[in-house]
């Protein structure tokens, strides 16, 4: 079977990167620090240590499965029953981060920068990217990620150079913020985040051939994913401080304003908004497709373009569910703390089950 | 190649809708009334406020013509009365004929009785407003905001031309503080430190013969010509203004602050007690160490460190037999005197404008939980012990100072 995916393992680790990353630079210290104090940008980096050990064990996953469907990859892993249940349960909880993740970018873009255009606009816009993209196929999403990718790391780079200036040290301090416990705590409600880089780098390993030196490159990957997101928490609370990195749900729009380039330019927001659609297109379309190529798993008749479609018309009502930003990010708490926090579970179980029937189909 | 084109595509329609606002956000620039001074003070009635804002209108065929040329003032003051930030913002739009604009403000100013009342009510409107960023700096006025907005020096081509001044000279100098809405706001909801807020202050300007007139003939025509001035410093205790540093304990709270690293002094001459000599620090940098005594008080270690350049030396000092070292002293002593005088004053009103607590919160964590609801009591308890160490780097190339032969 031919693969359907012509990625190298390097392109695959910087879409993975940029997955991992997606949208969580912006909420990412109003989660951690409330709960961590000071030390919510270690806190980041605990939990992708701690996700890390994961990225070997995926691609090794990907490796006792036929390459180029990812349908066919889950079911040889756990056989049509349990495959299909595994399928269902992976579309259901990418449908609904990504049906989330769509209002959000309505939401934060209309406060931020279009307070008079409706969310709904925003959305629908960024909604018929999402669909075309995943009309295209998979091939497409990942050479599209990779430019968006070319575009975004100047302005992350920029975002972060930018703000060094502005920065205080004194304000990370003390280092261990509100304690070992709290750390703890604050790590857990970051694993998730690390979780979405590793099921959608299981996503991709199971389309490539080339699995040489893919785990390398997922390490690294989803490594400077946790390295990012905690600098962008660091001088979050560097420019702002802990009073007010807590009062606000996206601390990273309250930062690029705070932020002064020299004395010629006030606010990082030349940066930062461009960025903010291209990690919210990134994010919702991969999971759009993740969702999309699961249900094809389950049930291959459904052919294009009516699955994209039938599925957009839901993805677009699910995404209308919330009224206001706090429901948002309230039920992508719960998705993640729940539904994707349940992975660092599943993900060794599984694991251990293909190696098992492995095991025995040998012996026998 | 279709995948390829269809990628540029959307790449494309991406980037492009990054930069262009949808009709819904379509804003003419002569539609915005853009805001750059904000004055708050008490309103008339109770439990309102007076909202004052400095709007720089776009005005036709100012552009090019070197600003107020053609006759009108590039600043307007305009103030309204209302319960709420968000209402006065609203009002001011049957003023301005404009939307007001907000993200090029530059600075926000409490009127003198309400931030003796307390400012914190009118912060969480500031801070929930968009448009208005956590940098801008904060100041309040002696007397009310309205009158600190609305005063004209006759320097500066219109009025709050001579703050925006002041306040981007500010830093060459350890005369004041700049002091942000996110400043405010993390002081504000933490404990261990307080506010020390710049007032900015007004005196009616001596008129020479050349200013009997503003240089665009048209702002503040006939009114008082103010000289606008920022050297002393409020002292908030939580979110009201309860003491006034002079401007001489103000350069010394901003120099420990390490606000600012350059500063300058005056004291007795070591050789010659009725002349002076006047240092210029040119680095300033303070170490702070925080133990606990015996008896379980805290006791704080100021450790200043000094480079001074000395150019002005009143009355007779003989470099070559003396050396450096007497003035090193000098210098060294002094600074240790100033800031055991405004520890002492800080104590003595109980605000911790230096942030005691807050080291403490840093360097102890588990030490400041202990004490944190009972700082107010353990603040004027604090021992401080002040230890200098001042280095004269250069005499200005002088070999030999002036000395008057009679």
């Amino acid at each position: 079977m031919r693969p359907k995916l012509g990625a190298r393992p390097s392109q695959i680790g910087l879409v993975t990167f940029a997955v991992t990353i997606g949208t969580v630079y912006f909420p990412a210290a109003g989660i951690t620090v409330p709960v961590a104090g000071t030390a919510g940008w270690i806190s980041v980096f605990l939990a992708f240590s701690l996700a890390l050990p994961l990225v070997p064990l995926v691609v090794w996953l990907s490796d006792q499965a036929p390459t180029g469907d990812w349908g066919k990859a889950v079911q040889a892993w756990l056989g049509p029953w349990l495959g299909k249940l595994l399928l269902l349960f992976f579309s259901v909880i990418w449908f609904w981060l990504g049906a989330l993740l769509l209002t959000q970018a309505g939401f934060v873009f209309h406060a931020i920068a279009l307070p008079a255009t409706p969310p709904i606009a925003i959305n629908m816009a960024l909604l018929v990217l999402v669909l075309l993209t995943d009309l295209k196929g998979v091939e497409v999403l990942f050479r599209t990620i990779e430019f968006l990718l070319m575009a975004a790391v100047p302005l992350i780079i920029g975002f972060l150079f930018g703000a060094i200036p502005a920065s205080r040290v004194s304000n990370l301090l003390p280092l261990l913020g509100d304690g070992p416990m709290q750390i703890a705590k604050a790590s857990y409600l970051a694993l998730p985040w690390a979780m979405e880089g590793i099921l959608f780098l299981l996503f991709a390993s199971t389309l490539v051939k080339e699995k040489k030196r893919l785990t390398f490159h997922g390490l690294w990957s989803v490594g400077l994913a946790g390295i990012t997101l905690g600098a962008i928490i660091a001088f979050t609370l560097a420019i702002l401080g802990k009073g007010v990195t807590v009062g606000y749900i996206y601390p990273t729009a309250r930062l690029i304003q705070s932020t002064k380039v020299s004395d010629f330019l006030e606010g990082l927001e030349i940066f930062v908004y461009p960025l903010w659609v291209l990690t919210s297109y990134t994010k919702a379309t991969v999971s759009f497709v993740l969702a999309s190529e699961s249900i094809r798993g389950i049930v291959p008749v459904v052919k294009q373009p009516w699955r994209t479609l039938l599925l957009g018309a839901a993805f677009f009502a699910a995404s209308l569910l919330p009224d206001n930003v706090e429901e948002t990010v309230a039920g992508l708490g719960r998705v993640d703390s729940s539904l994707f926090a349940a992975f660092y579970a599943i993900l060794p179980l599984m694991a251990l089950w293909v190696f098992i029937r492995k095991r025995v189909k040998k012996s026998a | 190649m279709r995948n390829t084109r269809l990628m540029l595509l959307v790449g494309l329609i991406l980037l492009f809708t990054s930069v262009t606002l949808g009709c819904w956000d379509q804003d003419e620039i002569t539609s915005l009334a853009s805001v750059t001074g904000l004055g708050i003070d008490i309103g008339s009635k109770p439990g309102f406020i007076r909202v004052t804002v400095q709007i720089s209108p776009p005005t036709a065929g100012s552009a090019g013509a070197g600003g107020g040329a053609s006759g009108g003032s590039l600043l307007r003051v305009v103030t309204v009365e209302a319960e709420s930030l968000v209402e006065g913002f609203a009002l001011l739009q049957s003023h301005l004929r404009r939307e007001p604009f907000f993200l090029h403000l530059n600075y926000v100013v409490f009127g003198e009785e309400l931030a003796r009342s307390g400012i914190g009510g009118v912060i969480g409107g500031l801070q929930g407003w968009t448009q208005i960023r956590g940098s801008v700096l904060v100041f309040v006025a002696q007397g009310t905001a309205e009158s600190a907005l609305s005063a004209h020096s006759g320097i500066g081509r219109a009025p709050g031309q001579d703050i925006s001044d002041l306040v981007a000279n500010i830093s060459n100098a350890p005369v004041a503080r700049k002091v942000s809405v996110n400043d405010v706001v993390n002081t504000l909801t933490s404990k261990g430190s307080e506010l020390g807020i710049s007032i900015i202050e007004l005196t009616p300007l001596r008129l020479e013969s050349g200013d009997d007139k503003p240089p665009d003939g048209t702002s503040q025509s006939g009114g008082q010509f103010q000289e606008i001035l920022i050297s002393r410093l409020a002292l908030f205790k939580r979110d009201r203004w309860v003491a006034t540093l002079d401007e001489f304990e103000t350069q010394t709270l901003v120099l420990l602050l390490g606000e600012s690293r350059q500063g300058v002094g005056t004291l007795p001459n070591p050789q010659d007690p009725e002349g002076f000599v006047a240092p210029v620090y040119e680095s300033f940098s303070v170490g702070y160490s925080i133990s606990v005594t015996d008896d379980g008080l805290f006791q704080l270690a100021i450790k200043p460190e000094l480079e001074v350049r000395l150019l002005e030396v009143r009355g007779m000092y003989d470099l070559k037999t003396r050396g450096f070292e007497p003035i090193e002293q000098a210098v060294e002593s002094d600074t240790e005197s100033q800031i055991r005088l405004l520890m002492q004053r800080l104590q003595q009103v109980g605000i911790d404008a230096l942030g005691v607590g807050q080291r403490i919160s840093r360097t102890k964590p588990g030490l400041w939980k202990e004490v944190e609801e009972r700082w107010d009591e353990t603040y004027p308890t604090v021992q401080i012990e002040v230890q200098s160490k001042a280095r004269i780097r250069t005499t200005g190339l002088i070999k030999k100072f002036f000395e008057l032969r009679r």
